[in-house]
């Protein structure tokens, strides 16, 4: 038999047909140099498959949010004995609040809001609790509670609104860009900021359940120096149609009052994905 | 709700095979990124749900919008099947920008050494477990055309492969 016939290639990725599978197996049978061909076929197909779902695999690990550095060695040469140093003046900087009056700040709902009378981006002095803060918290938001969002409502929050009203742009509901939000807002560590304050202008994110309850409240908007951030809102709540950032609606979630959320982002540099336009942009 | 979750299922299981397979038509993973959005939406508006077909609809409407957009930007890589036809055989990537690829599989570097058309089926077939006749129906080819395509594509893997082998000399260090 011919064993250069796209026929064996066929027979060997079990594309063919009866009667015509029945008739080259019986070749195949017949000929020890159609078996080779047909027995590399099926390893290069093996070590293809292999090698393709590796590929996909990177792919997958790289659009990760957050990439693990504990096996880097790096991280145990260097960061290690940087944490250390860290911890280290952390502790110097606690014992000296205990020795100040110290009123910790309220983390009331008007998370957006306050920061709008700001300038854009302005640099903010920090308090000293925002100085002992850790780097990086765990995200507030539930995973179980963002499978529930089924569409977002966005709207721009700048300095004309200052009771926090979303001035309505769209609401999203396409699959796609559902699911980019949820995988953004599902992210398992939200970072200190490089800058406490916001810019003059936001949008307001509301995550709605299929019944329209709000699950889950976010900010975007530009930081100096970092880029454009989604900030997870820990008090938002709606009124005859209408959507505001803040109030005395706590929404879903293991919020810390020990801490101040104001402070926290998740990097946001897929927002064409996620929203395709920006404030400002 | 169960047509939101099966479609939510679909984007987890296709999105990455979809990206790469745009990338690989538009030579783009921005390109990608939005033909794959388009893909989805369209998915959506269609009122498609997942059946056995869906594989070979998402494809192809992932390849017809890849298409679409070298199209616009009157790139003529893939701009259509006549011109991927005549791309066969000539200009295979250089090694050097195999090379940039990182963490690249040494068979999957041969691969990159193919014409884009036969790079395209192995990629359904031995990524996306497609069949030939699905493979047909998203390339607007024929099963036939598929299997030579593969054939013949698999034959210079095999070539390739033990030409490139030779360049690798085992290692046998001096007892004396």
């Amino acid at each position: 038999m011919n064993i250069d016939d796209p026929k064996l290639t066929a027979f060997a990725l079990d594309e063919l047909d009866e009667p015509e599978r029945s008739t080259i197996a019986r070749k195949v049978a017949e000929s020890p140099e159609a078996q080779r061909v047909v027995e590399e076929t099926l390893e290069r197909a093996r070590a293809l498959k292999n090698e393709f779902a590796a590929e996909l695999n990177k792919e997958s690990r790289s659009s990760r949010n957050l990439s693990d550095i504990r096996d880097d060695p790096w991280f145990w040469l260097r960061a290690r004995p940087l944490a250390i140093a860290a911890g280290i003046a952390i502790f110097a900087i606690v014992g000296a609040i205990v020795t100040t009056t110290y009123t910790r700040r309220g983390s009331s709902g008007s998370a957006l809001v306050e920061y709008s009378v700001q300038g854009e981006d302005a640099p903010k002095a920090q308090s000293l609790p925002a100085l002992i803060e850790p780097s990086n918290v765990r995200n507030p938001v539930a995973s179980d509670v963002i499978n529930r969002v089924e569409r977002v409502v966005i709207g721009e929050v700048g300095p004309n609104f200052e009771n926090g009203e979303l001035r309505m742009i769209e609401t999203i509901n396409d699959t796609y860009r559902i699911q980019k939000l949820k995988e953004r807002l599902r992210i398992p560590v939200i970072s200190k900021k490089s800058y406490p304050g916001i810019a003059r202008r936001g949008y307001g994110l509301m995550f709605l359940d299929r019944d329209g309850r709000i699950m889950a409240a976010a900010a975007f908007y530009s930081v100096a120096q970092q880029g454009f951030v989604l900030q997870p809102v820990r008090n938002a709540y709606e009124s005859e149609g209408r959507y505001f950032l803040g109030g005395n609606v706590t929404l879903p979630g293991d919020w810390k009052n020990n801490l101040d959320y104001r402070n926290y982002a998740i990097p946001f540099t897929d927002w064409k994905d996620c929203v395709g336009y920006a404030p400002g942009g | 709700m169960e047509a939101q979750q099966s479609v939510e299922e679909l984007l987890r299981r296709f999105e990455v095979p979809l990206l790469q397979y745009a990338t690989r038509i538009t030579g783009s993973s921005d390109r990608a990124k939005d033909v794959v959005q388009e893909t989805f939406i369209k998915f959506q508006r269609n009122g498609a749900v997942a059946s056995e077909k869906t594989a070979t609809w998402l494809f192809t409407a992932c390849r017809n919008g890849a298409l679409n957009v070298c199209r616009k930007e009157r790139r003529m890589m893939y701009l259509d099947e006549e011109i991927i036809e005549s791309r066969e055989d000539e200009q295979p990537m250089p090694f050097e920008r195999i090379e940039e690829r990182e963490a690249c599989g040494f068979l999957m570097k041969i691969v990159a050494t193919l014409p884009p058309r036969q790079q395209e089926v192995l990629q359904l077939k031995f990524q996306n477990d497609l069949s030939y006749r699905e493979i047909a129906g998203i390339t607007k080819t024929t099963a036939n055309s598929v299997g030579v395509l593969l054939h013949t594509a698999l034959k210079t893997l095999r070539q390739r492969y033990r030409e490139a082998s030779k360049d690798f000399l085992p290692f046998e260090p001096r007892t004396t």
